[in-house]
C-alpha cells in the first residue's frame, strides 16, 4: 500500500488507513480536519528533503508534516492529470 | 450608552476566514486593537453603533490541541457564558465550507444552549463569484435554522445586511435555551462533511488556482530564492529606506527642542527641555520610521498569505535545529518587538519548539535595541562606502549586528535543545493550512503600522522621560551645566564605574548602561543627558559627535554592541515570559545568563578588537 509521503505532485488519491499507533491528538486533529478513512486527497507541493507536503482535502489546503504524511496510507492512486489551469 | 453597558457580539470562526478583516470593516476607527500584526492571539474588542464587537482567534473546533488553541476556546466558552453577550457571528470561508461548518456548528450548539442568538456571515462570496460559483444561502440557511448572511468583508457587500440583522436581534424577543445532546466533535465534522456535500461548490480548481503562485515560491530553487528576497527586501527597509524620514524626523526634532528651550523662562529650564527631556527622546523617536515600515512591511507578507509559505519552507531547516515552522513569524516578529513575538510563539504545536523560541527570541535584534545601534555605529565606523556607492560601511555593521542576532538565537536553541533530555512523549506535528495569496486590504496594514508605532513612542515616552529627567538632576546639581564630574550622578557613577573598567568604558556610560535595564532605549537617553550636561557650550547637537569627542575607542564601542545585542535588558520581556511559561524561575534564569553571556562576549570581543588593532 503506498504512503501518502510517496506520492507525487498531483496525484490524487483516496486515503486507506491512517497508523493507529500515532498520537491520539494527531488522529484527533486531522480528523477535525476531515482527514479519515475514505476521504479524497491531492497533492499540490512537496517540499525537498523530507520538508512538508502540501494536500488539498476536506475542501481546503494544508501543509502535512513528511513524517505525518507518513502515518497515511492510500489508495485509488490516479497520477497528475496536466491540467491546465 | 458606555461600552460597558452595550449588548455584545461575538465574532467567531476558523482560521484564515476574514473575521479579523470584518472585524475591523465593523468597527471602523472604534476598536482597541492589539499592537502588533501576526495571528489572532488575543480577543480584540470595539464597538460598533450599537454593539460591543468582540473577535476571537480563529479555531478549526472547540476542542483544542494546542496552548493558544485552549486559550481560544476557554475565552470563547468564558465569553458566550457573559450575560451582556446577546450574539454570535459566525463567519464561514464559502470557499472552504466544510472546514469552515465544523466550528460553525459547534457554535450554534454552544450558542443554543446559552439562549444565544446565531447568525452565520458567508464570508468571501466575492472570490466564490469571481470563480463563477454560488452558494444557495437561503437553503443553507434552512439546513442550519440560523440565517445565512453572504458578504465580502473586502468589497464591503452584504455588511449593511448584516448590520440590520444584528439590529433586529437587538428587538427581538429572547430566544429559548435549546439544549441537544451533546454530541463529540467527530460528530460535528461528519455533519459539517454532509452539509458541505449538499451546499459547497466544487471548489478543487478555485484552490489549486489561488495557490499557482506556490508553483514559484514552494518550487525548489525558485522558493529558497524568493525566500531570500523577501527577507532581504525586509531588512533592507529598517537600514536604508527609512533613511529619509529618520533624517526628517531628527531635523522636526531638533528644531523643536531648540525653540521649546527658548520658550523657557530660565537658562536651567532651558537646558532641561533641550538636552534632560528632548534630547534623548529625539534619539529614540528617530526610528519610529523604521518600526512603521518594519510592522508594515511584515504585516503585507502576512495579509498576502506569504508568511504560512515561508513556515513551511523553513519548518525542515528549523526542525533540525529543535524548532518549527511556526518558530518563523515569533521569530521575525521578534524584530519589532519581542512582546508579540513572545506571544505569537503560542501558535507553536510542540512545547518544547515553544521553549526553544523563547530562548531565541530575546536575541532577536528589536527596535529598541535599534537606538543604541545606531549611535554607537555612527561614533565609531565612519561613513565609508564601497561597490560604487551601494554598500556602505555602517549599514553592514548594522546587518552584521541584525545577522548576528539571528544566528545566535539558533545556536542558542540548537544548543539547548541538544542539552537538554528529550522527553519520550512525542511533539506534535505541524499541520498548517494554507491560506490563498491575496493582495492585502491596505487599511488594517495601515492601522497596525501606526498602532505599533505609537507603542513605541508610549513607552520610549514614558520611560525616558522619567529616566532623563531623573539623570539630569542628578547629572546638573549641584554645580550646573558643564560641571558633570562634580554632580551627585558623578558619585553613584564612579561607583559604579569599575565594573565596565574592564570593557574601557567610563562612569557616565556605566550610569547609561544600569538605566537600560530598565529599557534599552533609555541607555541613548541618559548619555544624552550626561554628554549635555558635560558639554557647557552647544557645539554640537549631534549625539554621535559628542559620543566621540568622549574618546570612546572602536575595541570599547564594539564590546558595547556585543552587551547590548545580548542582554536581557527588558523588564516586559521578562512580564510576559512569566506570564506565557507560568514560571518564575525561567525569566529570571534567562535574564541573568544572558546578560552574564553578554559581558564575558562584550570582554572577548574588546580583547580582541585591541589585539587586532
Amino acid at each position: 500500500m503506498m504512503r501518502l509521503s510517496d506520492l507525487t505532485i498531483g496525484t490524487v488519491a483516496t486515503v486507506a488507513a491512517i497508523d493507529p499507533g500515532a498520537e491520539p491528538a494527531t488522529l484527533a486533529r486531522l480528523t477535525t480536519l476531515g482527514l479519515v478513512v475514505g476521504t479524497p486527497i491531492a497533492v499540490e507541493r512537496r517540499l525537498p528533503m523530507s520538508g512538508p507536503i502540501v494536500l488539498r482535502f476536506g475542501g481546503a489546503v494544508f501543509a502535512l508534516e513528511h513524517a505525518t504524511a507518513n502515518l497515511i496510507s492510500v489508495h485509488n492512486t490516479v497520477p497528475s492529470q496536466q491540467e491546465s489551469l | 450608552m458606555s461600552a460597558t453597558t452595550l449588548p455584545r457580539v461575538l465574532l467567531v470562526g476558523k482560521p484564515n476566514s476574514g473575521k479579523s478583516l470584518l472585524f475591523n470593516r465593523l468597527t471602523g476607527l472604534q476598536q482597541k486593537v492589539a499592537n502588533f500584526p501576526g495571528v489572532t492571539v488575543d480577543v480584540k474588542r470595539g464597538r460598533t453603533e450599537d454593539f460591543e464587537l468582540i473577535d476571537l482567534p480563529g479555531l478549526y473546533s472547540l476542542t483544542p490541541i494546542s496552548v493558544d488553541e485552549q486559550v481560544a476556546v476557554d475565552q470563547l466558552r468564558l465569553a458566550l457564558a457573559d450575560t451582556r453577550c446577546a450574539a454570535v457571528i459566525c463567519v464561514l470561508d464559502a470557499t472552504r465550507l466544510e472546514r469552515s461548518l465544523v466550528l460553525g456548528l459547534e457554535a450554534r450548539a454552544a450558542a443554543e444552549a446559552r439562549g444565544i442568538a446565531c447568525v452565520y456571515a458567508l464570508n468571501m462570496c466575492d472570490e466564490l463569484n469571481n470563480a463563477k460559483l454560488s452558494i444557495d444561502s437561503s437553503g443553507l440557511s434552512a439546513a442550519l435554522g440560523h440565517p445565512v448572511l453572504p458578504i465580502s468583508a473586502r468589497t464591503r457587500s452584504g455588511l449593511g445586511a448584516l448590520e440590520t440583522q444584528l439590529k433586529k436581534i437587538q428587538s427581538a424577543p429572547p430566544v429559548p435555551k435549546c439544549q441537544t445532546p451533546a454530541s463529540r466533535t467527530i460528530d460535528f465534522t461528519a455533519e459539517a462533511k454532509q452539509l458541505a456535500a449538499r451546499f459547497a461548490p466544487q471548489t478543487d480548481r478555485l484552490l489549486t488556482r489561488q495557490n499557482r503562485l506556490d508553483a514559484f515560491t514552494l518550487a525548489n530553487v525558485t522558493g529558497f530564492l524568493s525566500f531570500t528576497v523577501v527577507m532581504a527586501v525586509l531588512f533592507q527597509s529598517i537600514f536604508t529606506w527609512a533613511q529619509p524620514l529618520m533624517d526628517a524626523a531628527a531635523t522636526g526634532l531638533k528644531i523643536l527642542g531648540t525653540s521649546a528651550a527658548a520658550l523657557m523662562p530660565t537658562p536651567m529650564l532651558g537646558d532641561l527641555v533641550k538636552d534632560g527631556l528632548l534630547g534623548g527622546l529625539s534619539a529614540v523617536l528617530v526610528f519610529v520610521p523604521q518600526i512603521f515600515l518594519l510592522t508594515f512591511i511584515i504585516g503585507i507578507l502576512e495579509d498576502s498569505g506569504y508568511l504560512a509559505r515561508a513556515a513551511i519552507l523553513c519548518h525542515r531547516p528549523l526542525s533540525l535545529l529543535g524548532l518549527s515552522g511556526r518558530s518563523f513569524v515569533p521569530l521575525l516578529s521578534g524584530h519589532a518587538c519581542a512582546i508579540p513575538a513572545l506571544m505569537a510563539a503560542r501558535t507553536i504545536e510542540s512545547p518544547r519548539a515553544r521553549w526553544l523560541t523563547w530562548m531565541a527570541i530575546p536575541l532577536m535584534a528589536c527596535s529598541a535595541r535599534l537606538p543604541v545601534y545606531g549611535l554607537l555605529i555612527a561614533a565609531l565606523i565612519p561613513d565609508k562606502r564601497y561597490a560604487f556607492g551601494l554598500l556602505g560601511a555602517r549599514g553592514l555593521a548594522l546587518l552584521g549586528l541584525y545577522a548576528g542576532g539571528i544566528l545566535s538565537g539558533l545556536l542558542v536553541a540548537t544548543a539547548i535543545d541538544r542539552v537538554t533530555p528529550k522527553k519520550t512523549k512525542a511533539a506534535l506535528p505541524l499541520i498548517l493550512e494554507m491560506p490563498p495569496y491575496r493582495v492585502p486590504s491596505w487599511r488594517p496594514l495601515l492601522r497596525r503600522a501606526i498602532s505599533s508605532s505609537w507603542a513605541f513612542i508610549h513607552r520610549a515616552g514614558g520611560t525616558i522621560f522619567v529616566v532623563s529627567l531623573i539623570v539630569w538632576i542628578g547629572g546638573y546639581f549641584p554645580n550646573g551645566n558643564g560641571h558633570l564630574e562634580s554632580s551627585w550622578l558623578a558619585g553613584v557613577g564612579h561607583f559604579i564605574a569599575p565594573i565596565f573598567a574592564p570593557l574601557g568604558l567610563d562612569w557616565k556610560v556605566a550610569v547609561a548602561v544600569v538605566t537600560s535595564f530598565l529599557a534599552r532605549e533609555v541607555f541613548v537617553g541618559t548619555l544624552g543627558v550626561l554628554l549635555g550636561i558635560e558639554e557647557a557650550k552647544e557645539h554640537t547637537d549631534d549625539m554621535a559627535a559628542k559620543l566621540q569627542a568622549t574618546g570612546m575607542t572602536l575595541a570599547s564601542g564594539m564590546a558595547l554592541l556585543a552587551f547590548f545585542a545580548v542582554a536581557l535588558q527588558c523588564v516586559s520581556t521578562l512580564a510576559v515570559l512569566r506570564r506565557e511559561s507560568g514560571s518564575r524561575i525561567l525569566p529570571l534564569a534567562m535574564a541573568v545568563c544572558y546578560t552574564v553571556a553578554a559581558y564575558g562576549l562584550a570582554y572577548l570581543v574588546y580583547t580582541l578588537v585591541n589585539a587586532l588593532h
